[in-house]
């Protein structure tokens, strides 16, 4: 299974690489990690990876329109939005557009394990 | 507009020591908490947000060198460069910011972090 890495953070790029290399999920293969949602469309197309987390608050293109844009090109791709912003309306809104989970910052391997180990299970 | 009350500052402490207990496993015990109006106790690395809601103004994070470099080795990041460290003091003013608008709901504003290093004299 591919993953692909959005976050404008480089230690949250790497610590959620790091994570995912020490945890016991079935084997995911980081294709590539992005700092802004028009470097993760590009990355996206060429890649194809079938999971993908996402922060919202980037510059360029945010979280919410990378996301929309994502599910636009592969409707099968699982998409958790990985995000500080905590507020119903936000989760509501990445849902709307087509994320499969949200989680929120600040995350423990633990949680960040199990949230993409249930969208792998769906 | 107007200032923020006692317990809205109590968001802020909040944050913070979850930030930190959540990252590290260790509570940040907070010292005097108040609303800063001119001057600001800046340390080595400081990561600003302007906020806007019913409010308007500024949230800075800053802290020293030391402390961001214990929290990267907690996170296991190798790589503790200058640029990783304005990085992670960025990082955590955008976490608390969003995390705040748990509390202030949907019209609290917070872009992308500012970052900057305080270069000091020994």
């Amino acid at each position: 299974m591919k993953l692909m890495i959005v976050d404008d953070s480089n230690i949250i790029r790497n610590r959620i690489s790091r994570i995912m290399a020490d945890s016991k999920l079935p084997p995911i293969e980081i294709v590539g990690s992005v700092g802004n949602g028009t470097d993760a469309f590009a990355l996206f197309t060429q890649q194809r990876p079938e999971l993908v987390t996402m922060d919202l608050t980037m510059p360029e293109m945010d979280g919410v329109e990378c996301t929309t844009l994502l599910v636009e090109f592969n409707p099968e791709v699982k998409i958790l939005i990985v995000s500080a912003l905590s507020d119903k309306a936000t989760a509501i809104e990445a849902l709307k557009n087509g994320a499969s989970g949200f989680l929120y910052k600040p995350f423990t391997d633990e949680e960040l394990v199990n949230a993409l180990l249930e969208l792998i299970k769906e | 507009m107007s200032d923020l009350s006692e317990k809205d500052i109590e968001i802020f402490i909040e944050a913070i020591g979850g930030y930190f207990k959540q990252i590290t496993k260790e509570a940040a015990s907070v010292g005097v908490a108040y609303l800063a109006k001119n001057a600001f106790p800046m340390n080595d690395y400081t990561g600003m947000i302007k906020v806007s809601a019913d409010y308007e103004g500024a949230l800075y994070f800053s802290a020293p060198s030391a402390m961001l470099r214990h929290l990267l080795t907690v996170m296991k990041e190798p790589n503790q460069s200058d640029e990783n460290l304005l990085d992670a003091v960025g990082e955590i003013a955008n976490t608390i910011s969003g995390n705040a608008r748990r509390y202030f709901g949907e019209t609290w504003s917070s872009p992308s972090p500012k970052k900057s290093h305080t270069c000091r004299k020994t």
